[in-house]
């Protein structure tokens, strides 16, 4: 799964250096407002949720992106992507989670989009049109980022370690120990 | 005296090297049997690498494929040149090549030396202990299985069901009574060259050819025979997971196998380079002379095999996503719904509030806005109030909220007129409290300055939605823990239900009610209920209110005696 990383503050608050390793200022992240529900033709779960959710797509949450990533594989050339990393042929290749109430191990990639850089990259990637569903996501962003961009809020958890993730139920160790 | 260790191992071979070593240096001869399907080049430079230890000495290769005899098989021979070449053994130690001797060898020879009549031999009659993750227990030593489950394994299952079928039976030799337990034990000279001197051996070893996994069964069952002290245990630490595969030990495991005191463990990962150096090279380290412990790593195998399989109830995430009716625990902890009290009592939530000291929420569920307590934006785990991402999944705005708040109880206002798409899922929740008075929908309607038309058709639309909500509470399916009070019947005697409530949320909440929620003034309400009728809209669920009666009820002193203070 993709947690989005994000800073304290606005984002252009402190600049980002090069080399510097991003969770210096983007160490904030949403710990339980996530929702799920199952692919039915693919079999893979479709996470949306987040800060991303919560501030550009808290009026139409379906069109809030994708963060079910399954970007560990160990490949065969039978297997394809679908959608980028989010689900894979054949599909049991999806079956990264347990039905029956026990817990796969589980993993969670953080994502620093969210530096200063993050207002021009929107900017720029609105221009190439590159993106899925006619760049909705970044149409969104460039509006709501314009006037305020804070991605903060009283209730955002700072990041410690993978433990303070597992505890908060983002991930899991399933049958490790 | 001494202890020799009989060694099986078939990869890996540079840790078994370093185990051998160790061995040796401690004084413990060491027999090694490499399986056979290790190619000749490899086995003889693994032999060449050893040479220059003494006491290392190597037996007759069998091929052992899992389940087979073949390993039985090893195990016999190179025990038997155990004992014939190295008389000073009193102990003979099966272990395998990913085996790592976890404390120093000194003190397991001593540990030994002041039990010299016991076997360690973990043995459990099939009849009594389900050993076995899925698969056979008694059968397997009543059918035959000539066909390798690894390799045919449709023949196999196919044979099995055929000598079903027929009802066929083996007869077990001697009237052995068969025992089961982990492969790795401990024997002394006595017992174990009773086993393999037995005048009937070769009877034995007939039957045993043909039981399934015979090396978790052999010696088990033999040693029962001869043994005067079997200590049923092993002395091999080993752990098993949810589907019976061993668990691995790696590098990050090294406090929790030197905290277990246990002489032995497996399976040792063959790159855990630290466990290696750790365990093998210092004897200084030396740890205190204890019974083996393994009680900590018990529990927190156990814990990963309940998690992988049970898993935490009320959690749903990316690698947890229990089919319905399948979560384990639909939410995180319990939580209340009240149905019609905010209608009924004018200072409900903070009163609840006050008198439970729980986290109690408007209407979590209503059409505008999630209602949080104290009009918050959001709220644990950044939980935002719009409408739209909570309506777009209901259930799992529930089980985000209680999953959340954890330790704090939650309690939320529920009507008809909020979302209903939550019904089914608080109603299969055990950990749901839900109260309802019905009818209290009709306590807005009456105090609104609508036109009556409107009232109308609203009271019918609500009453028609509560009545659906209460027959998926009543439902057989519910687990919820429901109470149902009409409107007349709760008005008639508050304070009786209100304490059942309380005494249920809080424990700990020791007084009697002191401070009662005012109720809103209901004169005329019976009187309105007779206009709805006398439109034609039969208000039904709130019981029978007779057209005088109004506010008095709310105003009368209460009751019972305990309550007068």
């Amino acid at each position: 799964m993709l947690l989005d990383m994000y800073p304290k503050g606005r984002l252009d608050e402190t600049p980002y250096q090069p080399g510097q390793n991003p969770l210096e200022i983007a160490n904030w992240f949403d710990s339980g407002n996530y929702t799920m529900s199952r692919n039915k033709r693919f079999g893979n779960l479709w996470i949306q949720g987040g800060p991303r959710a919560r501030m550009f797509f808290g009026d139409k949450p379906e069109k809030a992106p994708a963060l079910n990533k399954i970007p560990l594989v160990k490949w065969d050339r039978k297997y394809a992507y679908v959608s980028s990393t989010h689900m894979l042929l054949p599909r049991g290749l999806n079956q990264v989670y347990d039905e029956w109430g026990g817990e796969k191990a589980s993993g969670v990639l953080l994502h620093t989009k969210f530096l200063d850089t993050f207002t021009a990259k929107a900017a720029e990637e609105l221009g190439r049109g590159q993106h899925y569903a006619a760049s909705v996501e970044y149409k969104a962003y460039a509006d709501s980022m314009k006037d305020d961009p804070e991605l903060w809020c009283k209730w955002s958890e700072k990041y410690i370690n993978w433990r303070q993730l597992e505890i908060l139920g983002l991930m899991s160790k399933g049958n490790w120990a | 005296m001494s202890v020799g260790i009989v060694m099986l191992v078939h990869t890996a071979l540079d840790c078994a090297e370093q185990a051998a070593r160790h061995w040796a240096a401690g004084g413990c001869p060491v027999v090694i049997h490499v399986d056979k399907s290790v190619e000749r080049a490899t086995y003889n430079n693994f032999v060449a690498v050893l040479a220059d230890v003494p006491n290392v000495e190597f037996s007759a290769r069998h091929r052992c494929e899992w389940g087979t005899w073949g390993i039985v098989a090893a195990s016999q021979a190179a025990s038997e040149q155990m004992l014939t070449n190295f008389s000073f053994v009193r102990h003979v130690y099966l272990a395998s090549g990913s085996c790592l001797p976890l404390r120093p060898v000194e003190e397991l020879i001593e540990y030994l030396e002041e039990r010299p009549r016991t076997d360690f031999i973990e043995s459990a009659t099939t009849a009594d202990v389900p050993l076995t993750v899925g698969g056979l227990d008694h059968e397997r030593f009543v059918l035959r299985f000539p066909f390798s489950w690894k390799k045919n394994r449709f023949f196999f299952d196919k044979y099995v069901q055929l000598q079903r079928f027929l009802r066929l039976k083996r007869r077990i030799p001697n009237g052995l009574v068969p025992h089961m337990g982990s492969q790795w034990w401990c024997l002394t000279r006595q017992t174990l060259s009773a086993i393999l001197q037995d005048p009937d051996r070769d009877d034995y070893d007939r039957y045993f050819k043909q039981v399934w996994i015979p090396d978790e069964s052999y010696f088990q069952t033999l040693a029962r025979q001869y043994s005067t002290n079997i200590e049923s245990r092993s002395l091999t630490l080993s752990k098993f997971d949810f589907q019976g595969k061993p668990h691995i030990f790696y590098d990050d495991h090294l406090q929790l196998l030197r905290r277990s005191d246990c002489f032995v463990a497996r399976k040792i990962w063959p790159h855990a380079n630290r466990l290696y150096d750790a365990f093998l090279t210092d004897t200084a380290g030396a740890m205190k002379r204890t019974e083996p412990n393994p009680g900590k790593i018990d529990r927190i195998f156990a814990k990963a095999v309940e998690r992988r399989t049970r898993g935490r109830p009320g959690l749903y995430m990316q690698s947890r996503f229990p089919n319905e009716d399948w979560e384990n625990g639909v939410t995180a902890a319990p939580y209340s719904v009240f149905h019609g009290f905010a209608e009924l009592f004018e200072n409900f939530e903070p009163w609840l509030a006050k008198a439970t000291g729980s986290r109690v929420h408007g209407h979590l569920f209503a059409k505008d806005r999630v209602h949080y307590a104290a009009g918050h934006q959001t709220i644990h785990g950044a939980l935002s109030d719009s409408a739209e991402a909570r309506d777009y999944n209901a259930g799992a705005f529930l089980t985000n909220l209680i999953w959340n708040t954890c330790g704090e109880r939650q309690c939320f206002q529920f009507g008809p007129d909020d979302n209903q798409g939550i019904n089914w899922r608080i109603s299969k929740d055990h950990n749901a409290q839900v109260s309802v008075i019905s009818g209290a929908w009709a306590v807005p309607l009456f105090k609104s300055n609508l036109n009556f038309m409107d009232i109308r058709k609203e009271a019918a639309e609500l009453q028609k939605i509560e009545n659906d909500y209460l027959k998926i509470l009543r439902s057989p399916f519910s687990k919820a823990r429901v109470r149902i009070w009409s409107m007349a019947e709760f008005i008639e005697a508050p304070m009786e239900p209100l304490q059942g409530i309380l005494d249920e949320i809080g424990p700990t909440q020791l007084h009697r009610l002191s401070e009662v929620p005012k109720m809103v003034d209901l004169s005329g309400f019976g009187q309105f209920l007779q206009n709805l009728k006398n439109q034609g809209m039969h208000p039904h669920l709130m019981g029978d209110f007779p057209v005088e009666r109004g506010g008095d009820a709310p105003n009368a002193p209460p009751r019972k005696p305990y309550l007068v203070q």
